[in-house]
């Protein structure tokens, strides 16, 4: 009696879930796991090895159940995602390239070429690199796939540069010394989310694709 | 799950309390375990387990690992330090509220 899904049935439900929108890779293989080990002990129990009939009648069952969790996983990744930055924030590689961009920002402030840089198009640099890299990079480097915290990161961190410099200094008086503390305190975020983003993917580089 | 609410308030302690005696486990794991020790009682669906225990590893309760397992990826969790304290904590919670809700439900008769 057939006790093990083989490769081709794995494929089947991840798929499956794919098309039901279950769009990050990370989250997926978890369900998929978890299909998989139910479908595998129906086996079992129903003394059969009827693939297809096991897999429909649990989706019947359970499909409503296994998408709400999808939902609800979100906000808890959010909220690890931004512990996580929080927390490195205070690492000694982010302090130090903060630090460096500390000096280098006081070194201009002190030259003539300060009127030459435009700090509005270095802060833009610096957030869209992290949004974009964090996007695109993953994207090709994990065969096209999506993981979950790399990807919401990006959203994360996009949304609070929006907040601060769309939002936060359309309503401030004080331009120039809101937008000098706004700039300090927003590149040492995007330098932890970066931080933060290249550890993520190399946990799951390790897990995806080199296992 | 089972419809009670008495069951699912009580989730993230059973994850935390299976996790202490079991170095790790993953999730359909878990539903099993628990099935098996309430005889069938307390059926944990996937729509409560997983959220629960994405919001412990969020809370830094729960740490994962990945590892591959017949032919697809299976994850893992275990407890943090901060994990195995949370546990402590929220056993002793549970057996004061045990305790005094066995006082209302089962008072002791009075000598006088």
């Amino acid at each position: 009696m057939k006790q093990q899904l083989t490769q081709e049935e794995i494929q089947f439900i991840d798929n499956y879930l794919k098309n039901s929108g279950v769009e990050y890779i990370d989250t997926r293989s978890e369900v998929v796991d978890h299909v998989a080990s139910e479908i595998e002990n129906r086996f079992i129990e129903n003394n059969t090895s009827d693939f297809y009939e096991e897999f429909k009648m649990y989706m019947i069952q359970h499909k409503k159940a296994l998408l709400k969790n999808i939902h609800k996983y979100r906000w808890a990744l959010d909220k690890r995602i931004l512990k996580q930055v929080v927390k490195n924030l205070f690492h000694q590689k982010v302090l130090a390239f903060q630090t460096l961009f500390l000096v280098i920002s006081i070194t201009l402030l002190n030259t003539s070429l300060i009127d030459q840089v435009d700090f509005k198009a270095i802060h833009i640099v610096i957030a869209g690199s992290v949004v974009f890299l964090s996007l695109i990079y993953p994207f090709f480097w994990f065969r096209k796939q999506k993981i979950s915290v790399i990807n919401r990161s990006a959203v994360l961190c996009y949304f609070i540069n929006y907040l601060v410099f769309d939002l936060v200094l359309k309503i401030v008086d004080d331009y120039i010394f809101t937008y000098s503390i706004s700039l300090v305190i927003i590149t040492w975020f995007n330098i932890s989310f970066a931080f933060t983003q290249v550890n993520y993917f190399k946990f799951y580089k390790d897990k995806f694709l080199l296992s | 799950m089972s419809n009670s609410k008495l069951y699912k308030g009580s989730l993230s302690i059973i994850i935390l309390k299976l996790l202490t005696e079991t170095h790790k486990m993953y999730g359909y794991e878990i539903t099993q375990k628990v099935k098996e020790l309430t005889q069938g009682e307390l059926n944990i669906t996937e729509g409560a387990l997983y959220p629960a225990l994405h919001k412990l590893e969020a809370d830094g309760f729960l740490e994962v690992e990945m590892q591959r397992v017949d032919n697809r990826l299976r994850k893992y969790y275990k407890l943090t330090q901060a994990g195995n304290k949370e546990e402590v904590s929220r056993i002793e919670e549970l057996e004061r509220f045990i305790e005094t809700i066995q006082g209302i439900v089962n008072p002791k008769p009075s000598l006088g």
